[in-house]
């Protein structure tokens, strides 16, 4: 019995170094992402959709305000906890389709109790802030 | 020789694995209580399609043989009416859904259209067999759509969740809210008989369902102050009259089921209970009572300025909003304002006409003027569910040409021109940080958040079921027939007494052919939800409205036509 258990403990003890390895090599990589992300420049806060030459002049204004309301819905209810401080500098990290999901979002993350509840924010907000992380231009960082 | 010790280490490692997760027989309590109930129930429902399959349903004992076997298996489902509502309420609806079709009308339409839902299962299967033409193929298929709906129940995605203990206090509430609103009603038990005794043996199982899960999660136990008073409560039960009419609603929810809420709403927070579930959308975890305000979400009546917090502004956009409320600048002709039909003597409505004249004082309109009071705690607006929020309908009826005939833009300009409003507001713009310029929204949202403080208060039927007081015999009798014999409480549920029922995610409509006049020859000619979504089932559908203050908001219907509630 006792040799089972030290074999075991062994097992743990190589399986367990390899994770931290693994998480050291990780975290190098996103340090390079992030300074180089902190060092683009955008020309423009938001990247049109692919269809965009097909849109009307009321179309892209409504893109546009939609983005703008966005940005300060975000900056008021979700970049306290979100925003990633690289350098001393507040990075609005990148948001991948799959996670900005539908209302859902309102209740899949313990998080998010209490703060993207219908008395925080309306439907309405909610597609604007969603639209504002899906146009921006990337900053490299994922959240 | 190497391959064989890391063999070795490989099944040492497995088996030592394979210990330190199997969980101990009191560990696994709980989901063995689940699996035993959920196998036998599946057993019984396989039954049931093999006994359909050799009948020919030629004569009558046939069919109450089959009628017999169906009750025995709804009897088995309400043991797991706890967990399947819950966990599942769209297979649970599968089972044993009331209606044939429904619309979806939930809060979800802000974001999504209504979809169309065909109803399966045993209640549909028990009204079937009082049909003439009984045809097998028919009820096959209600009974086997239950079963593979059942299935659902087995999935991995469900079994997991029983493993921690969030879910369980999150079922627990809304039996809780189901014990206080449907289960003693009828709601979902046609056969009137079987109310109480079903009532009993259901509360019971849930017992069981508690032992088992105390067992598995020492550290999430349900507290013996809840296990106590639950105990009283089926013993209450047990006491009462087999006769459901003779049920005393009234002390049961009052002593038993709301102060068993509260405990379950404390628990929810000590234990950090966290829902990932829609079923919880709208239930807000900090409220204490069934009875509160706070219990559901329905409206933001503070519309654009909903983050504003700070006491002293909120004031002054009530204050704003009572004058917009009262100013006929809002109307095209400077005639009309909100009050002209929503009077704040009249709780807010108009009990002398029928329905109110039109905007150039030529006719009427085809509605009743409805109560603004407690209008906030649905989640569909209008009586067809046309608006989303409160703020749409502001604006719907300043530009209806029939009601207030003006526009956005130019009633904007109008309250600008005024000086008071123009500073009060650009002030108030500080608040809503989206915004460059006062917009139509500013005003409208002012309006909703003032008359929607009046839904605010408790009244003394509130006060009385949260024990601050006790109600007169006359006012415990009233309840106990209106959710007993009257069967009122089979459509308007508590705490509202509304269409909007556990778990408050959605709002009801109702067909009920209120007549167009008092010589009851047609009904109305009005469509109601139908315009908003058209389908036969929606044709002269109404939201159901509240009946609280109903003495002070006649005349009744949508179309006004009763001016008393008899
Ligand atoms: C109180 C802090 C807080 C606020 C406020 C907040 N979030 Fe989050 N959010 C989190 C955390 C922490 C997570 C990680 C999931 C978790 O464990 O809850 C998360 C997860 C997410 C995810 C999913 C990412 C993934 O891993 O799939 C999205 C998308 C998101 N948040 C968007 C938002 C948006 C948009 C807002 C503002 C409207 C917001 N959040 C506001 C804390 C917050």
């Amino acid at each position: 019995m006792k040799t089972i258990i030290t074999i075991t403990l062994i097992a743990f003890a190589v399986v367990f170094s390899n994770c931290k390895a693994t998480k050291n090599t990780n975290s190098k990589v996103t340090q390079t992402e992030t300074s180089q992300a902190n060092t683009k420049v955008p020309e423009q806060l938001y990247e049109l959709p692919y269809d965009s030459a097909s849109m009307t002049d009321a179309q892209k204004k409504q893109f546009v305000s939609d983005f703008e309301k966005g940005i300060i819905i975000y900056n008021t209810v979700c970049a306290n906890c979100h925003n990633k401080l690289v350098n001393g500098v507040q990075i609005v990290p990148d948001f991948s389709l799959p996670q900005l999901m539908d209302y859902e979002m309102r209740i899949q993350y313990p998080s998010h109790e209490n703060k993207l509840t219908e008395t925080n924010l309306t439907a309405l907000e909610f597609d604007q802030v969603v639209h504002y992380l899906r146009y921006k231009k990337k900053s490299g960082v994922h959240f | 020789m190497k391959n064989k010790i890391l063999l070795f280490i490989f099944i040492a490692f497995v088996i030592s694995i394979a210990f330190s997760f199997a969980p101990s027989e009191s560990e696994n309590a709980y989901f063995i209580n689940y699996k035993n109930k959920l196998n036998s129930f599946e057993k019984l429902e396989a039954e049931l399609i093999a006994q359909i399959n050799e009948t020919d349903l030629s004569s009558i004992s046939k069919v109450e043989q089959i009628k017999s076997k169906i009750l025995a298996v709804r009897t088995q489902f309400k043991g797991l009416d706890f967990w399947f509502r819950y966990l599942d309420p769209l297979a649970h609806k599968k089972i044993n859904g009331p209606l044939p079709v429904e619309w979806e009308t939930e809060v979800f339409e802000k974001y999504e259209k209504p979809y169309k839902r065909e109803g399966a299962g045993y209640t549909l299967a028990l009204q079937y067999l009082e049909d003439e033409n009984l045809d097998k193929n028919t009820l096959l298929s209600l009974v086997t759509q239950s079963l593979q709906a059942t299935k659902a129940y087995q999935a991995d995605s469900i079994t997991d969740e029983l493993k921690k203990h969030h879910h369980f206090y999150l079922c627990n509430r809304l039996y809780l809210l189901n014990l206080a609103t449907i289960y003693t009603t009828g709601f979902d038990c046609p056969e009137k008989d079987n109310i109480v005794p079903e009532l009993l043996a259901m509360m019971k199982d849930v017992n069981e369902i508690y032992e088992s899960f105390n067992q598995s999660f020492p550290n999430y136990n349900l507290n013996t102050n809840y296990l106590n008073l639950y105990n009283q409560a089926i013993q209450f039960v047990a006491s009462q009259p087999k006769d459901y009419s003779m049920f005393d609603h009234y002390n049961f929810i009052r002593n038993f089921i709301n102060p068993l809420f509260a405990i379950n709403q404390q628990l929810i927070i000590n234990y950090r209970v966290f829902s990932k579930s829609f079923v919880d959308y709208s239930l807000n975890k900090k409220a204490t009572s069934i009875f509160s305000k706070e219990l559901y979400n329905g409206q933001n009546s503070k519309g654009i300025f909903l983050r504003v917090n700070d006491e002293k502004v909120l004031a002054e956009i009530d204050k704003l909003g009572k004058l917009l409320f009262y100013d006929p600048i809002l109307s095209g002709n400077n005639e009309r304002s909100c009050v002209s039909c929503h009077k704040p003597t009249q709780f807010f409505t108009d009990t002398v006409s029928t329905t109110s004249l039109q905007y150039n004082f030529n006719g009427f309109l085809e509605r009743n003027t409805p109560t603004l009071l407690n209008a906030t705690y649905n989640h569909l607006i209008m009586l067809d569910g046309k608006h989303i929020n409160l703020q749409n309908q502001t604006k719907g009826v300043i530009t209806s040409a029939k009601e207030m005939g003006a526009n956005e833009a130019e009633v904007l300009q109008k309250v600008l021109s005024c000086n008071e409003y123009k500073t009060a507001f650009t002030e108030l713009l500080k608040q809503t940080p989206t915004e460059k310029e006062i917009t139509i929204e500013h005003l409208v949202s002012a309006i909703t958040f003032y008359y929607s403080k009046f839904s605010k208060y408790n009244s003394p039927f509130d006060d009385a079921m949260n024990l601050q007081t006790n109600a007169s015999e006359n006012v415990q009798q009233g309840f106990n027939t209106f959710m007993g014999k009257a069967e009122c409480a089979t459509c308007h549920f508590a705490p509202q007494f509304n269409g909007v029922k556990p778990p408050y995610v959605g709002s009801e409509f109702e067909v009920i052919g209120v007549p167009k006049d008092l010589k009851f020859t047609s009904i109305s000619e009005d469509n109601g939800r139908y315009k908003i979504n058209p389908a036969t089932e929606t044709l002269n559908a109404f939201r159901t409205g509240t009946i609280r203050n109903a003495a002070n908001t006649k005349p009744y219907m949508h179309n006004g036509v009763f001016n008393t509630m008899e």
